[in-house]
């Protein structure tokens, strides 16, 4: 699969600054929305675009929809592409040292 | 205002708001269904579960009615990326005919494969395996097996018409398959999966 970089944008930091802040477990969309105020027709297409560009991975939840009586949840979660290349795009797009004092 | 007034109106205004706290949930599935409608086929189950899901976590009829009605604009983002990344109708048609005609070409060959493999070992002919695919689409995978089936212990010895087969990509052949359904470029790399470690050698460039 080609694999391309993706367009980094505004809302594409937000998003990437969360994978970056939470980087265990999985994220799922809503709660991605949640913590970053996206609404869903942004934040959609810009998961879909980084998963295309191999920095996010996602996966089904594991449970079974039967017994928790809910649809399964799809989670997202940084790839160490991802990781690298989100750091790098804050570098350039952020360069005032204060702003990454979450890497630290 | 009389009294009666004041007692009808209020009667009037809960129901007013029974009703629509009652049809909310429904235009928020119909919101979903038209944003998921719009995706390309094969993103459709994907999206439908994922965002029936992320509409179940999120609280309030009013917040989810937003979520919604902005997954409608989700769908046609989505839409285009998929189809910029993708490859055209034109090209897949095409790669699906020259995949057509090379099985043809190759079935001889393929035959003589199956049955070798058939004759040396135990097992199936082909093993099967789980892909993403082109545009990240997950498909199964045939390939002539290579490797002596599981027995219990710990990595799988490769068996002499694997060695064979793997060593001019022969077991690759079956790809071509995935080709014609379009699971597959003709000119793609036949994605690995690093857990699989009988898959070692099977990566392709068809």
């Amino acid at each position: 699969m080609k694999q391309t970089t993706p367009r980094i944008t505004g809302p594409t930091l937000k998003v990437l600054r969360e994978f970056l802040i939470r980087p265990t477990g999985g994220l799922s969309g809503a709660e991605i929305a949640r913590s970053t105020g996206l609404p869903s027709g942004t934040l959609y297409p810009i998961l879909f675009r980084l998963e295309k560009s191999g920095w996010l991975s996602s996966h089904w939840e594991e449970v079974i929809p039967s017994e928790v009586k809910r649809p399964r949840r799809r989670l997202y979660q940084i790839t160490a592409l991802g990781q690298s290349a989100s750091r790098s795009a804050f570098r350039e797009h952020l360069p005032s040292p204060s702003q990454l004092a979450w890497q630290s | 205002m009389s009294v009666l007034e004041t007692v009808i109106l209020g009667i009037v205004g809960k129901l007013g708001a029974d009703e629509i706290k009652a049809w909310l949930p429904r235009l928020v599935i119909w919101l979903k269904d038209r944003a998921v409608e719009r995706l390309p086929p094969e993103y459709q189950p994907r999206y439908e579960e994922e965002w029936a899901s992320s509409l179940e976590e999120i609280p309030g009829d009013l917040s989810k009615l937003l979520y919604a009605f902005s997954l409608l604009r989700a769908s046609s983002g989505i839409k285009l990326l998929a189809s910029e990344g993708s490859r055209g109708w034109l090209r897949r048609s095409l790669e699906s005919v020259v995949a057509i005609v090379a099985l043809v070409a190759i079935l001889p060959v393929g035959v003589a494969i199956a049955i070798s493999i058939r004759l040396t070992s135990r097992g199936p002919i082909f093993s099967k395996h789980r892909r993403a695919g082109a545009d990240g689409v997950e498909f199964t995978a045939h390939v002539f097996r290579a490797f002596q089936e599981e027995t219990g212990k710990s990595g799988s010895q490769i068996t002499p018409v694997g060695a064979f087969l793997t060593r001019f990509d022969l077991h690759c052949l079956p790809l071509l398959l995935n080709v014609v359904s379009g699971d597959l470029g003709l000119t793609e790399k036949f994605p690995r999966l690093p857990s699989d470690e009988s898959e070692s050698s099977d990566e392709d460039h068809l």
